[in-house]
């Protein structure tokens, strides 16, 4: 079966099941970046993230079968696992242990940021550099929140999620939603200002 | 209703979530309340700026990685940890930090090996959580380095 990109992620998921690798790859292809950039949140490590991406589609291609369409989209599902992988990194023990005998910090890769919707034209050098100082500075309050409000925060502001998916890929309730992005804000508009 | 009880509708109102009477008592506050107009405009200004900063990858080479340790992953038997950590901070360096600074604290406790490095704020949990021997520790570590 051949694989088309306006296949819905669900017809991707069934071919996927059906024992189509390629498939599953377009749903690779539609959500690394995403799940790249919530697991980056949480370990605050680009190898880290990297490594949770790649366990987390692995274990949603093994336990395709598990998928239940109808609780979940694949998206959230896979955000789910993805945000459970990264706490789990970021809680070991073994990642304590090193972080504390090992003074290496990690070179912050290059950051790309997608171009203007608006204009479909890439954006010039001097812009990169201004988005760039504008990142450190977001990430650098982002880092403050915990990691609850943080990863509620960006589910909703980066990567448009709504509220009921949110509280899926977290496991709460839609009020825990509300109340963990208000604080977020109020925290970093607090920090920002400072 | 107190002000932060409407911050925190209109922190609903930013995303588009809150409609009806709710939405109309919110945006009716806003024209009266100088300090939650002022709230309203930071967290519309905060959202611009999160999707403005929003990092994109660079290329597709972890999107590859991925489709790559996917088409690997029918043939492989188990499941293993690629922990880039552990690449990081080699297990001979682990090692020798042991032999010449903490030599002759072999069979000790972790919390009593850690105790004389009292410069780490993650130190209290690390003691709270685990009573490991720091041998023990470290063949774990050798064991993930062999079994991958
Ligand atoms: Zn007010």
């Amino acid at each position: 079966m051949g694989c088309f990109e306006d296949l819905s992620d669900q017809e991707l998921i069934t071919a996927a099941k059906g024992g189509s690798d390629t498939c599953f790859g377009e749903l690779v292809d539609r959500h690394t970046t995403t799940a790249y950039r919530v697991a980056r949140s949480i370990t605050g490590s680009h190898e880290e993230a990297e490594d949770v991406v790649q366990e987390s589609f692995l274990r949603a291609f093994k336990n395709l079968d598990r998928f239940d369409g109808s609780k979940s989209t694949f998206k959230t599902w896979l955000l789910t696992i993805t945000r459970n992988q990264s706490i789990n990194i970021v809680s070991s023990f073994r990642r304590r242990a090193l972080k504390f005998f090992s003074d290496h910090e990690e070179g912050e890769p290059e950051l790309e940021f997608a171009s203007n919707p608006l204009s479909q034209e890439p954006l010039d050098a001097e812009t990169q550099l201004s988005l760039k100082r504008q990142y450190h500075t977001m990430d650098k309050a982002l880092k403050k929140l915990p990691e609850r409000q943080r990863t509620a925060l960006l589910l909703r502001s980066q990567e448009s999620l709504s509220y009921d998916e949110i509280a899926t890929v977290m496991d709460i309730s839609v009020s825990s939603v509300e109340s963990l992005i208000f604080r977020a804000r109020k925290k970093i508009i607090e920090l920002v200002e400072r | 209703m107190r002000h932060i009880d409407y911050q925190k509708r209109i922190s609903l109102l930013v995303d588009g979530v809150l409609d009806g009477p709710a939405a109309k008592e919110a945006l009716a506050h806003l024209t009266e309340c100088s300090d939650c107009a002022r709230a309203y405009e930071e967290m519309v200004s905060l959202n611009k700026a999160l999707t403005n900063v929003k990092p994109s990858l660079s290329d597709l080479s972890l999107a590859n990685k991925v489709k790559a340790r996917i088409s690997g992953s029918s043939s492989s038997v188990g499941y293993t940890w690629n922990f880039s950590l552990l690449k990081q901070a080699p297990i001979w360096a682990l090692i020798a930090i042991l032999a010449v600074g903490v030599g002759d604290m072999a069979g000790k406790t972790l919390t009593e090996a850690l105790k004389t490095y009292d410069t780490s704020h993650n130190l209290e949990n690390l003691i709270q959580d685990h009573s490991e021997s720091l041998t023990d520790v470290l063949i774990d570590f050798g064991q993930s380095e062999n079994g991958r």
